[in-house]
């Protein structure tokens, strides 16, 4: 029995036959709704550009002056590294553990997982590692946190309204486009058409 | 209405590759096979408790506590939230209200209800469970914004002259809750909802 043309439901396990869809269309569960596989439009290219852009402003992100306060003439800048070491520095540990993990290590992570996937991809190929890699950053995907990170700052501005003037960094405007590229490279893959062009058996 | 389980298939939870249940590999992305997530109410239930009791200290203990020209001021998340609809920021006020105190208590409900629901052999609305459950997960994400808010004031404040920004033990246990929470609805798994339909 060939049952490569079925797909369950990941929520309610439901069977369905698989149907060829059109560019932007999404298949969804008969029975709960849940979205079982749609078709992007130009999907490799699409991610692989938002990818690219995403890895660029993450370096300028993480290396330029991020925030700054002045207050009686005095200013203090720090880079998003500070965020995290100043934290340690408090023997706040655990805390700095995963606000490194959540805010630095994944989303750096995922670019370069989704680079070292796609660029293969791009001319036809499917190397030996990008199975596990893309197994890899689909697993770590839920803790990609740098869009509650920029609400964060907007309390942290409200909260230090009456305390000190807050200054914004160049590297700040280069974290917003950031968030903006990783929730679109995000929309732009289907998870299950990427794992079907992975797919190398004959 | 047939499910995978019943044609003996099993969906593999990276790629979706179905393969009959004696498989223990998926063929295509080499992801170890279960039927459902291995051992998943038990699990969810151990971390739900966990975070449910660190919500105490959590709302109890000060989350960061401000030196500022001579004056030491402790706060709490509920303290921060009544001081911002004191001061007239009430849209902040009611975000950190929501993100802070509402959602990771009505997160810990949420997901016990499911938890009960999953156990009990006649499951009230299928339907309306996977809502809830789909809610549960979204939401649980951005209780991290006080996270990050007193990590940026930390950060920003502490080589400061005037003010000293200290984190306390609330913001270590509240940091806590939103993971545990996080890992408890990943360990839960939504199929279970609809084990028992015909």
């Amino acid at each position: 029995m060939n049952f490569d043309n079925l797909i369950a439901c990941h929520e309610c396990d439901l069977i369905h036959e698989r149907k060829t869809l059109e560019e932007g269309e999404t298949a969804l569960c008969q029975r709960c709704g849940a979205t079982l596989y749609s078709e992007k439009i130009d999907m490799v290219n699409r991610s692989l550009a938002l990818n690219f852009a995403a890895f660029i402003l993450y370096l300028i992100a993480i290396s330029l002056p991020f925030l700054g306060i002045e207050a009686k003439g005095i200013v203090v800048e720090i880079n998003l590294l500070q965020s995290v070491t100043a934290l340690y520095q408090q023997d706040m540990k655990m805390m700095s553990v995963v606000v490194c993990v959540v805010l630095l290590i994944v989303p750096a992570v995922r670019i370069v997982g989704m680079l070292l996937v796609l660029i293969p991809l791009k001319i036809n190929q499917v190397p030996p590692y990008s199975k596990w890699t893309y197994y890899f950053v689909e697993w770590i995907a839920p803790w990609n946190m740098v869009e509650v990170f920029l609400i964060g700052i907007l309390v942290t501005f409200v909260k230090l309204g009456d305390l000190a003037k807050v200054l914004l960094g160049i590297s700040f405007w280069a974290f917003v486009v950031l968030v903006v590229i990783i929730i679109a490279s995000n929309v732009s893959v289907d998870r299950h058409r990427l794992w079907d062009q992975l797919d190398t058996r004959a | 209405m047939t499910t995978a389980k019943q044609l003996g298939l099993v969906s593999c939870h990276i790629c979706s590759q179905l393969s009959p249940v004696t498989e223990h590999e998926c063929p295509r992305c080499l992801a170890p096979l279960h039927l459902r997530k291995v051992s998943s109410v038990q699990r969810s239930w151990a971390l739900l408790i966990t975070a449910a009791m660190l919500y105490i200290p959590a709302m109890i203990y000060p989350v960061t506590t401000v030196y500022a020209l001579g004056q030491v001021q402790a706060s709490t998340l509920m303290g921060s939230v009544v001081h911002f609809f004191q001061s007239g920021s009430w849209p902040i006020a009611l975000v950190i209200f929501t993100a802070s105190v509402a959602v990771p208590i009505l997160k810990i409900i949420g997901l016990a209800y499911l938890l009960i629901s999953t156990q009990r052999k006649h499951k009230s609305n299928p339907v309306q469970l996977t809502r809830l459950y789909r809610i549960v997960e979204f939401v649980g994400r951005w209780s991290m914004i006080d996270v990050f808010v007193v990590a940026i004031l930390v950060a920003l404040v502490h080589i400061g002259i005037f003010i000293k920004i200290i984190p306390g033990l609330g913001i270590m246990a509240f940091t806590g809750v939103v993971v545990l929470t996080m890992l408890a609805a990943m360990q839960f798994d939504p199929r279970l909802i609809w084990d028992d339909e015909s």
